[in-house]
């Protein structure tokens, strides 16, 4: 494995590691030491063991994500940039080419190309537009999208300014996902450009931004990957407010701890990052994992694979926290927030696979057990809870023996140190919101007089939902770990972006089991073992009240109110940034000029829809099969629609086989004309 | 197959042109001016696609479209048509006359270059990500203790 050339003292990023390291292994050992004597005596050891190696596991996530978080704190108090990059003078020309790349799966058209307009525009304000050229990377596999994304992106190439190019492609295979179609993107055009800034369909990046990291890459040459934090934004229910604010106040000290101890062996979280193309394509090739889905075949969470792999390939990868202006959205529900982690959860469990591959660097290893454990970590929870209801269930059935019949001078006393697992309770609990604090007063020492207003409360308001969410997304996760340790296959269903509430009945089906076992357990722990109840209840009462915390926090009525009272402000909501006021003009202008038709029938009756499609099929090809029964469906249906005036009611696979059938469309949009119908 | 009911030349040659926004006594004009330059139109094809045919064989002359298909610079120049009231500015000359007129030309290029960048083809290798498998590791220290134990 090569080393990156970067002008930083190799001891220096030890001693880092080293210091949140060792304090994590001490923090362990020290709380394992305790927990030793916390456990009942009276157990088997197998059953002893199973506890003790849950702990380890658990407290050992919260001891990292603690001590990181400490550090990353002092870093931000100091103000001290990440060291090893050099930070070019900000009026620097450009002298090289980026490809702003915007990948897509049956997402808003109008909102990506907006936000795509949005970066151009502030691009060509900053002088520097020329250097970067905009594509849309379509993997959108809905045919009535597909035709959109057509007129959508020949309108916003109009609105592009002068001398920049917004280009668009779509394939008509997705195959290997995002990761494919960068690939692609690479395969066809990445040798005409030195860098790439790769998005995700909600992702805006502030020109100025941009251009830093274009120009930070210029400058670095043995730099491969820089990742921009990206910040929550532009959602407006409850949840998806408290994942800005909570983004805002916490996520800073989280990014600074992480760039404190990875420095140039970061990871890249998949968009609002730059990557320097001739690094992606000599070492990020992604092979196709040997064995069955869900741990083989194409690899879903590519983004940590590809941060490895660039890292193995002798080049650095940092995470910045000092680049501002990186936007995305949230989910704007728990349960959109939990189906996107079902599909992440089946990306990271894959990481197992490829954990302990040759040649990763030891920091990409831990990347990929931090991902693993991000979703892991819920299940071993849930196990030690478990286990600890099921040895204090089985002392009320078989009840401690006392005198055994061995010979003894003193009675077997089950001791239980009531004090020490207080004390542990105490410290995990400090371990876990004390972060939350540390991001608290950086906030509040680095921020307007505005923004202090309602923090405080907002951060315990945060620390009360979550705490309510938290047993919740404990029971998802662990639903997703077994469904993928059983190989269901999630698929790859795009994300919820609106701000859309969820119904009573959706989240009665979707938590209904979540307040079934929260009612079981609280019954089962109120009869056998009352001493657990008070322990117990922020566990059950979140799963018992998750169909009305779920409902709620969808709100955007809510999340509104809660604004109106101060709570949960960031300082985007005070005060907009242009880039995302500019993105939704965009999106209104964009979404004003939408065709009242979709798919096919648009393409049939529209003459420019018409000729845009014929003229995109070239580089859209070449057609994918499809059997002869959905072609000859598709085409009695057309002609039907054509002679009969019966409604075009076609199928996905129906649509899709006539927009490839270029003679179809063509001859339909002339017997539409010569039957007088257009 | 979309079946086009049968219908008189000029019929589809109006429907042709009105497709790319022709009208009114614009229209009438244009198909008897079509139809005239159509002239050694023979029945053997379909008369659309010779109407496609005329516009595509001047564009052709151009390098800048050598690699694209017919039908796909048949679709180009009905965009530029259309989006740029071809009708208006241009009439029927794309069909009538020999060449396209330099502005057009201009345009279709223009459209073109802004569809995709020409192609630079790399080659993206799949990288080895091999496992190590302990199972692989056991049985070469079993074969090292066994060859030592022989030696």
């Amino acid at each position: 494995m090569k080393q990156p050339e970067i002008n930083l003292n190799p001891q220096r990023i030890y001693n880092r590691r080293l210091k949140v390291f060792g304090l994590t292994i001490v923090s362990i050992v020290l709380a394992t030491l305790k927990w030793t004597t916390v456990i009942p005596t009276d157990i088997t050891l197998l059953t002893r063991s199973l506890m003790i190696g849950l702990f380890v596991l658990t407290f050992g996530w919260i001891a990292l994500f603690f001590w990181s978080s400490v550090f990353g704190f002092f870093k931000l108090l100091k103000r001290s940039k990440v060291p090893g990059v050099v930070w070019s003078a900000p009026e620097r020309r450009l002298s090289t080419r980026t490809a702003v790349l915007m990948p897509v799966y049956n997402e808003s058209p109008q909102s990506t190309a907006a936000n795509l307009l949005a970066m151009a525009d502030e691009l060509a304000a900053s002088g520097q537009g020329k250097a970067f050229d905009f594509f849309i990377l379509s993997d959108t596999t809905n045919p009535k999208i597909w035709v959109e994304e057509e007129m959508n992106w020949h309108e916003a190439q109009k609105l592009m300014p002068e001398g920049m190019k917004l280009y668009y492609r779509r394939r008509p295979r997705n195959e290997a996902r995002k990761s494919g179609n960068i690939e692609d993107f690479c395969n066809k055009w990445g040798a005409g450009y030195d860098f790439m800034v790769v998005l995700d369909a909600d992702s805006l990046i502030e020109a100025k931004t941009v251009v830093t990291m274009a120009q930070l890459m210029e400058v670095n040459p043995q730099t491969g990957i820089i990742q921009a934090p990206p910040q929550c934004v532009n959602k407006h229910t409850l949840f998806a407010r408290m994942q800005q604010f909570a983004g805002k106040v916490y996520g800073p000290i989280v990014s600074a701890g992480l760039a404190y101890w990875q420095v140039s062996d970061s990871n890249y979280w998949g968009h609002n990052a730059i990557i320097r193309v001739k690094a992606f394509i000599e070492c990020c090739g992604l092979p196709v994992l040997k064995g069955r889905a869900p741990f083989g075949g194409h690899i879903l969470s590519h983004d940590f694979v590809e941060a490895a792999l660039i890292r193995r390939g002798g080049w650095a990868a940092w995470l910045l926290p000092e680049l501002k202006g990186s936007y995305e959205e949230c989910p704007p529900t728990m349960i959109d927030y939990a189906m996107r982690d079902r599909r992440w959860c089946q990306g990271e469990m894959q990481h197992i696979k490829i954990l302990v591959a040759r040649d990763f660097h030891p920091v990409s290893r831990l990347h990929f057990t931090i991902g693993v454990m991000s979703y892991l970590s819920s299940p071993l929870w849930m196990g030690l809870l478990l286990t600890g209801i099921m040895i204090a269930l089985g002392r009320d059935i078989f009840p401690p023996v006392y005198f055994s019949e061995a010979r003894s001078l003193f009675p077997n006393w089950p001791v239980f140190d009531k004090i020490g697992t207080i004390m542990l309770f105490v410290i995990s609990m400090l371990m876990l919101f004390l972060p939350k604090f540390l991001g608290l007063i950086v906030y509040l020492l680095q921020g307007g007089a505005e923004l202090r207003k309602g923090a405080v409360k907002s951060v315990f308001a945060e620390i009360v939902i979550s705490t309510l969410m938290a047993p919740v997304m404990m029971l998802f996760q662990s639903k997703f770990v077994l469904d993928v340790f059983l190989g269901r296959d999630a698929g790859w269903k795009t994300q919820n972006r609106d701000d859309t509430s969820t119904s009573w009945r959706y989240a009665c089906q979707r938590h209904g089991w979540h307040t079934f076992f929260g009612v079981l357990t609280l019954a089962v722990v109120w009869r056998y073992t009352p001493e657990l109840f008070w322990w117990m209840l922020p566990i059950t009462l979140g799963l018992i009240l998750s169909i009305p915390v779920s409902v709620l926090t969808s709100r955007e009525s809510l999340g509104l109110w809660f604004q109106k009272h101060h709570l949960f402000v960031i300082p985007e909501e005070l005060r907009e940034p242009a880039i995302i006021g500019k993105a939704r003009k965009y999106r209104q202008k964009l979404e004003s000029l939408r065709p009242s038709q979709l798919g096919v029938e648009l393409v049939v009756c529209d003459g420019q829809a018409n000729a845009l499609h014929l003229l995109m099929l070239a580089v859209n090809g070449p057609a994918p099969q499809s059997d002869a029964v959905t072609t000859a469906a598709a085409q009695i249906k057309l002609e039907n629609y054509i002679n009969h005036k019966m409604p075009l009611d076609l199928s996905r696979d129906e649509e899709v086989s006539l927009l490839y059938d270029r003679d179809a469309l063509n001859q339909a949009h002339l017997a539409l004309r010569l039957e007088g119908r257009l | 197959m979309v079946a086009v009911k049968v219908q008189s030349l000029k019929d589809i040659i109006r429907a042709y042109l009105q497709n790319l926004g022709f009208s009114g006594q614009k229209l009438e004009a244009a198909v008897e001016d079509v139809a005239a330059c159509a002239g050694d139109y023979s029945d053997g094809g379909s008369i659309v696609d010779f109407l496609d045919a005329l516009p595509v064989s001047h564009m052709r002359r151009q390098r800048k479209f050598a690699g694209m298909p017919d039908y796909q610079i048949a679709a180009l120049f009905k965009l530029v048509f259309i989006e740029n009231d071809g009708a208006g500015r241009w009439g029927t000359l794309p069909w009538c006359q020999k060449e396209l007129p330099t502005e057009m030309l201009a345009l279709t290029e223009r459209y073109a270059a802004d569809m995709l960048p020409a192609y630079k083809a790399s080659r993206m290798e799949a990288q080895p990500i091999e496992s190590l498998r302990p199972v692989r590791w056991f049985t070469r220290l079993f074969r090292r203790r066994k060859h030592h134990e022989a030696a």
